[in-house]
């Protein structure tokens, strides 16, 4: 057995090295907790920066008509050489005139400014088959009447537009690119394909 | 004497010197109490050292509503319990060690055990079952109440009841006629 005062020289020595390791865990223990809430900040920072984001992207939905007019007016970058015009009844008209076809692409595009102005959220597009001018798809079968009617670039490119004598005007059967006419639009674009 | 409470409340207040004091009323005993557990003095040795030590490092665990002697030998208990749990082999030791290792058990036991007869009585009690042992250890060689000796142990005082009834009836058997006298 050893003096009494070793082993409390040794006791001594032990509870020092206890508080240091005491010292040094509270040390990492507050590290933590700042990591904990740099991360909670951070991943609060990201999620509402999300919702900020999300409600901009809703904001823009709103402005779906202008959109969609934007986008129309937007893709238009080259003359036309001619439109082929179909109606629900399969019958298939070709516009080789430039200037009957840029007057007819004029027009549509007017209706979709023209749309624009008047307010058009309210009315909801029940789904109509249209995937593009050479899909499958042929809407005219479904029990609205209207017109299909494709666009030609000199260099082969293609613009295609749905238009159903309900007021439904739509460019590739893209939702998002669809507006609601008037009659008297509906009429005005009627007689134009028409007269073609 | 309060078992060293008074002691370590001077201890809390400054006094280093009250320290030695509750070392020298508590050391031995609390590493006697703790080798009847782990059957090996050096481990009972750093046991010891070990609660003595947070003693000094976790001033404010101790509250003193038990006296401070329960209080160690009940933190010593539960390292004795841990240290058994994690000796998972028997160190074996040098022969040539060995003898010192004997001898340190044998100062122990000449520091704490003063008296023949109390010498005796221990030799029969390391002889009991553990839980046994450990009670007669409490009561009779540390001096602790059946209460006391109840918080260390873990147990209620009935339990201590039982195991000292059964420990006398077995260090009779033990210690024989004359054993009869000394207990």
């Amino acid at each position: 057995m050893k003096e009494l005062e070793s082993y409390k020289a040794e006791i001594l020595r032990r509870s020092e090295e206890k508080i240091k390791k005491r010292r040094q865990n509270r040390k990492r223990l507050i590290l933590c907790w700042i990591l904990v809430c740099l991360c909670a900040v951070i991943g609060a920072a990201v999620w509402l920066s999300g919702t900020d984001s999300a409600e901009s992207e809703m904001a823009t939905q709103d402005l779906l008509p202008e959109s969609a007019m934007e986008s129309v007016m937007a893709s238009t970058t080259a003359p036309f050489q001619s439109v082929q015009i179909r109606d629900w009844t399969g019958k298939t008209t070709v516009v080789e005139d430039r200037a009957k076809v840029g007057k007819l692409y004029q027009a549509i595009t007017d209706r979709y400014a023209a749309a624009n102005a008047n307010a058009t959220e309210n009315k909801i597009m029940e789904y109509r088959f249209a995937e593009d001018c050479t899909g499958a798809m042929w809407m005219f079968a479904e029990s609205v009447p209207g017109y299909e009617i494709q666009f030609t670039t000199d260099n082969g490119e293609t613009r295609c537009f749905r238009f159903w004598l309900d007021g439904w005007l739509m460019e590739n059967g893209d939702l998002d690119k669809s507006v609601f006419l008037s009659p008297e639009q509906v009429e005005e674009l009627k007689t134009l394909l028409t007269e073609g | 004497m309060d078992n060293g409470a008074g002691s370590y409340r001077r201890f809390l207040d400054g006094d280093e010197s009250a320290f030695d004091e509750i070392m020298e009323e508590l050391f031995y005993s609390l590493v006697f109490f703790v080798d009847r557990y782990v059957q090996d003095i050096h481990g009972a040795e750093d046991i010891a050292m070990d609660v003595f030590s947070d003693l000094v490092v976790h001033r404010h665990r101790y509250n003193f509503k038990v006296k401070l002697k329960t209080y160690l030998f009940m933190v010593g208990r539960s390292r004795a319990l841990d240290y058994i749990k994690h000796r998972k082999k028997v160190e074996f030791v040098e022969l040539s060690q060995a003898e010192t290792v004997a001898d340190d058990g044998k100062d122990l036991l000449e520091l704490v055990l003063a008296d023949e007869r109390k010498r005796r009585v221990n030799e029969a009690v390391s002889r009991l079952p553990r839980d046994m042992a450990v009670a007669v250890h409490l009561i009779y060689f540390d001096r602790l109440s059946y209460e006391e000796t109840a918080s260390v142990m873990k147990k209620n005082r009935k339990q201590v009841d039982n195991l000292l009834y059964r420990a006398k009836k077995e260090l009779r058997i033990i210690l024989g006629e004359d054993g009869e006298q000394l207990l």
